[in-house]
């Protein structure tokens, strides 16, 4: 278990893998975990011009 | 099955497609190298990474661009090939292609200045569609109904500071049903369909439209390998509208996302893209 950085909120692993990303379960900022061990999440990357599929 | 084939996945964020293929992976018994392309470093001389064919996920087209050159340099195969992911990441390239191969298209027209647009413009006719040369998911998308509109956007796209948006794709608006369709390409098999549906005129799965299965006709399976086929072939989303003429192919996504696919179709899409990209290892 960890925090948001933007809000504080629990935020749990369950089966996240390193890289993932997911929205805070309280603000829903997009979270990106950075460690699994010990478990650790960032706020994730922004969007830039050139992303797409 | 797997006969000890490394697996390089070079992505830019874990996805649930990229977690699918990590277990697909794993499940196949392929020993996996996560290669973060914010972190990974390339020198000319031998390679930094230790994989036998690497997995292009990653969602920025400049670093799928470079990094695939660097893998193909050090004799590691990519899927998809840097030059299916240079001809297909670029609308003007992928356009050029798909009218060079006779796969029908969009009427599209290119500028290379704000002044020129308005030429392109009204060469296509109104309304018209003005997209950005590289990215998608409808960013910086516009419909232009009238040259009194179009000279906003163009005056609008002129202040972006990249030169990118210096490049003026202009593609006529598809009078078409509030869907489009996608076909999921994996080598030489369209391995599923859907239609996307939308109320905005962008039908992009990421700007929330709803997704409906889609049968997979002879026509259109032939007509998604041919669009395949003409970037190169591989792994490729292949978007396509029903213009009152027929079927056209609008783009060719050289990273696809398939979570919505997956869901709508049932197919095991992140296994057929491993299977594949394992093949292209044992080539």
């Amino acid at each position: 278990m960890t925090q948001c950085p933007e809000c504080d909120a629990k935020v749990e692993r369950n089966d996240k893998v390193l890289g993932e990303v997911f929205p805070c379960p309280d603000c829903g900022t997009e979270l990106e975990v950075f460690g699994t061990a010990p478990f650790a999440v960032q706020p994730a990357p922004k969007e830039a011009e050139d992303w797409g599929e | 099955m797997s006969d000890g084939v490394r697996l390089g996945v070079f992505y830019t964020i874990v996805r649930p497609e990229e977690k699918w293929i990590l277990a697909a992976a794993e499940s196949r018994g392929l020993g996996v190298v996560r290669i973060d392309d914010a972190d990974v470093t390339f020198g000319l001389d031998r390679p930094d990474v230790e994989a036998d064919v690497v997995l292009n996920r990653s969602v920025s087209h400049t670093r799928a661009l470079y990094a695939t050159r660097c893998f193909a340099h050090y004799g590691i195969p990519t899927v998809n090939s840097p030059d299916v992911v240079e001809l297909a990441g670029d609308k003007v390239l992928a356009s050029l292609r798909l009218a060079e191969r006779g796969v029908p298209t969009p009427k599209t027209v290119v500028a290379l200045s704000p002044e020129a647009a308005m030429k392109a413009l009204e060469r296509v006719g109104y309304p018209a569609v003005l997209k950005p040369a590289v990215g998608s998911w409808g960013r910086l998308m516009a419909k232009v109904s009238s040259p009194e509109e179009a000279e906003q956007i163009l005056e609008h796209k002129s202040a972006l500071p990249s030169p990118v948006h210096s490049v003026f794709y202009v593609q006529e608006f598809v009078a078409k049903p509030d869907r489009d369709l996608r076909v999921f390409v994996v080598g030489t098999e369209a391995v599923a369909g859907m239609y996307r549906r939308s109320s905005d005129w962008r039908t992009n799965a990421a700007r929330g439209g709803t997704t409906e299965p889609l049968p997979l006709t002879p026509e259109l399976r032939e007509l998604s390998l041919k669009a395949a086929e003409a970037m190169g072939g591989g792994v490729l989303a292949v978007d396509l509208m029903e213009s009152p003429t027929g079927l056209v192919v609008h783009e060719v996504n050289p990273t696809p996302e398939f979570k919505a696919l997956t869901a709508v179709s049932g197919a095991d899409i992140a296994g057929a893209i491993v299977d594949y990209t394992v093949g292209v290892a044992r080539r």
